[in-house]
């Protein structure tokens, strides 16, 4: 399982700026910002659903999302 | 009167305590976004009298992440604490956090108490705490916060009395409400401030057993499998939609035999005409709809067991890509799974999907998946082409229906994601609950009131029509006679006749299917009513299914064949015929003319493909 620290969290240029902005905030509402480290679990639904595990919390993300998520192993 | 709001994060715990405290019924479930509209009810009886008569009302709400919304369930939330909606001015709130997700659900308080309103600290999921070796210091937390803080147990209901207890003693504070800003800045410091907080308060006391983190790992190392996780779902799946069949089969030979006895004994007992009409049409026709009860069951108790395990949120991620394939995404899984229960619960919970697309698709082709309505007629279908013999073989064909209308509701959000204007950005995030043990009383519970529901439902209609076709059949007396052709129902029957002659069935059939309309599941005691009028002996199911089979038009040709029977199903699985389903899509599209053009164009998609394929059937000699 591959583990990563969250450098920072921005959403990518190919999203809309609005959704783009919505899921960012989404995704510090569910526990993640930087520093924070998570797991990823697997790789589903074709490859482009991300599960990734931080604390107790399991969390499923589709390609746009995981995007989001910039850091290092 | 005390009125306080219940809020929190999704599957936090809101509407267990909820339940406890008022004695309602929500369901509870194991996913997130599983209440989408607010439920008001007033405080319990018994704890009212236990707490001297002390009277409250406590608001449920759907679970927020912040105070900010982003869905239209969140809006509900949001506006239930600061918009000038129909419910009572808000006391205080009651913030659930759920104890293994303390770091993150703490903000959510934090904000709670920012915008103005009194807070009580709720802390559920104990038993989960207690099962990872783990308890919290409660006096710490609350003088860290500053704000009451309870410990709920929603299986055993400890806790309930300190609530009721600080909700009693409360004291109005009338501080001016505002709904907090939000940014990035402040939500990072709040949660490192409450991640550090949350570390103070757990204290790891004993070694973790049966930890359902550790049995979450296990279990999803095969249900999301890139793989297997497909087996698994394909299998579950088959297994719940042919259980229905072959599982209720021998409590549906039970009733069907009680009413065939109380119908016999009525109509030797009972003077003529009377007897005639409580025998052969009222008692038959109750049978006919209080017969599915056991399939109505298994299905309730199906869902209820994959909704309450923490599974079908899985589903919906495992299933995300090819629902994005037809302009849907893995949020839409959980509304449609609904679905086959009933269209509008599952319509209401796509205000989850904050895409307003995607939301829009799931909507139109929700009423496609076979809900619990459509079961009887499946099965008197099913049970006319395939007999009694085979219940595993006619437990995969029902199967197969509910694959078909998946099938047709994937096609038909395929086509609308091509009609429909606007980018759809199809959002997933989501979290996956910690698998828990089915509670099975609750899930009995459950299923009972949705069989007692689907009675209820039925009920009247059925004993409308049973007089309605009695008044009609027996009508106008001094003509009838001898010639059934000249009573009311007869004369309108052939009037109708005509539109019913390409789906190749008679005017019996169309009067069951314009029954339909008023309710779908009304479809087999209209028929019931209407075969038992050319004078069959028999009641129930075996009575109608040998009418069905002997049913012939004047010229001698039957009418119940393999394609007029394959014709129907069509017709069933793809029209609209739920007044109520109409009324829910006007109100969440907030457009009549969004609601009776899909209530036309299902009806007449459905009538035409129903005739092409009656036609092609007939063609090859079915």
């Amino acid at each position: 399982m591959n583990c990563i620290v969250i450098d920072r969290i921005v959403a990518p240029l190919s999203l809309d700026p609005a959704e783009g902005q919505k899921i960012v905030q989404r995704l510090y509402e569910l526990g993640l910002h930087p520093g924070v480290e998570f797991k990823i679990i697997r790789r589903i639904s074709f490859g482009t659903v991300t599960i990734i595990e931080y604390g107790h919390t399991r969390l499923a993300l589709n390609e746009q999302e995981m995007a989001c998520l910039h850091g290092r192993s | 009167m005390s009125t306080w709001a219940l809020v929190g994060s999704p599957n936090s715990g809101k509407t267990t305590l909820y339940n406890w405290l008022t004695g309602a019924r929500s369901k509870v479930v194991n996913y997130p976004g599983a209440t989408v509209e607010y439920s008001v009810g007033p405080l319990r009886q018994q704890l009212s009298e236990k707490f001297g008569h002390f009277q409250a009302q406590i608001i449920d709400t759907p679970g927020v992440y912040s105070l900010n919304p982003q869905s239209d369930d969140e809006k509900v939330t949001y506006d239930t604490l600061f918009g000038s909606q129909i419910h009572p001015p808000i006391d205080g709130v009651m913030v659930i956090t759920d104890g293994l997700q303390l770091s993150r659900h703490l903000v959510l308080a934090e904000q709670v108490k920012a915008s103005g309103y009194p807070v009580i600290l709720v802390v559920t999921m104990m038993d989960l705490l207690d099962r990872e070796g783990t308890r919290l210091d409660i006096d710490l937390l609350k003088s860290e916060l500053g704000v009451p803080v309870v410990q709920f147990d929603g299986i055993l209901g400890r806790g309930l009395d300190h609530i009721l207890l600080l909700i009693k003693n409360f004291q109005p504070t009338h501080q001016p409400i505002q709904a907090p800003q939000w940014s990035i800045k402040t939500q990072e410091e709040k949660l490192k401030r409450s991640e550090q907080l949350a570390q103070k308060i757990i204290i790891n006391h004993k070694k973790p057993q049966q930890s359902a983190l550790k049995m979450t790992a296990t279990l999803d190392n095969y249900l999301l499998h890139p793989f297997i996780g497909y087996i698994i779902f394909f299998a579950l799946m088959t297994g719940l939609f042919a259980s229905i069949f072959w599982l209720a089969s021998p409590f549906m030979d039970i009733i069907d035999n009680l009413f065939g006895f109380l119908t016999t004994s009525t109509t030797e007992n009972i003077p003529h005409l009377l007897g005639n009409f409580l025998g052969d049409g009222l008692i038959s026709a109750i049978g006919g709809v209080i017969i599915f009860i056991p399939q109505i069951f298994i299905l309730s108790l199906g869902i209820g067991l994959l909704e309450s395990t923490g599974y079908l949120a899985r589903v919906g991620a495992l299933i995300d890509k090819p629902l994005t394939a037809v302009g849907l995404g893995g949020r839409s899984f959980v509304p449609m799974l609904s679905g086959f229960a009933c269209a509008i619960p599952a319509i209401m919970a796509t205000r989850n999907i904050t895409s307003s697309k995607e939301r829009f698709i799931a909507q139109m082709i929700i009423p496609f998946m076979a809900c619990s309505a459509r079961l009887p007629v499946y099965a008197l279908i099913i049970s006319f082409l395939m007999g009694d013999e085979h219940p595993l073989k006619a437990g995969l064909v029902m199967a197969l229906l509910y694959f078909g209308s998946i099938l047709v509701g994937a096609v038909a959000a395929k086509i609308l994601s091509k009609m429909v204007k606007g980018e759809n950005q199809s959002r997933l995030m989501m979290e996956l609950p910690l698998y828990r043990r089915p509670r099975f009383r609750v899930l009995f519970l459950q299923a009972y009131s949705k069989s007692k529901t689907f009675i209820f439902r039925a009920g009247p209609i059925i004993m409308i029509l049973a007089l309605i076709l009695w008044f009609g059949t027996n009508f106008p007396r001094e003509q009838i006679g001898e010639t059934p052709q000249l009573s009311y129902a007869a004369q309108f029957g052939q009037k109708i006749e005509p539109l019913f002659k390409p789906l190749g069935v008679d005017w019996r059939v169309g009067f069951g299917l314009i029954s339909a309309f008023a309710a779908r599941e009304v479809f087999v005691s209209a028929m019931a009513l209407a075969f038992n009028i050319q004078g069959e002996d028999e009641a129930q199911t075996e009575g109608l299914l040998s009418a069905m089979r002997e049913a012939t038009f004047a010229d001698g040709t039957p009418i119940f064949t393999t394609a007029t029977s394959v014709g129907l199903l069509i017709f069933f699985m793809i029209a609209l015929q739920c007044i109520s389903t109409v009324a829910i899509v006007k109100k969440e599209t907030g457009s009549w003319k969004v609601a009776l053009t899909q209530l036309v164009a299902s009806n007449m998609i459905a009538y035409g493909l129903a005739v092409i394929v009656v036609h092609s059937l007939k063609a090859f000699g079915l």
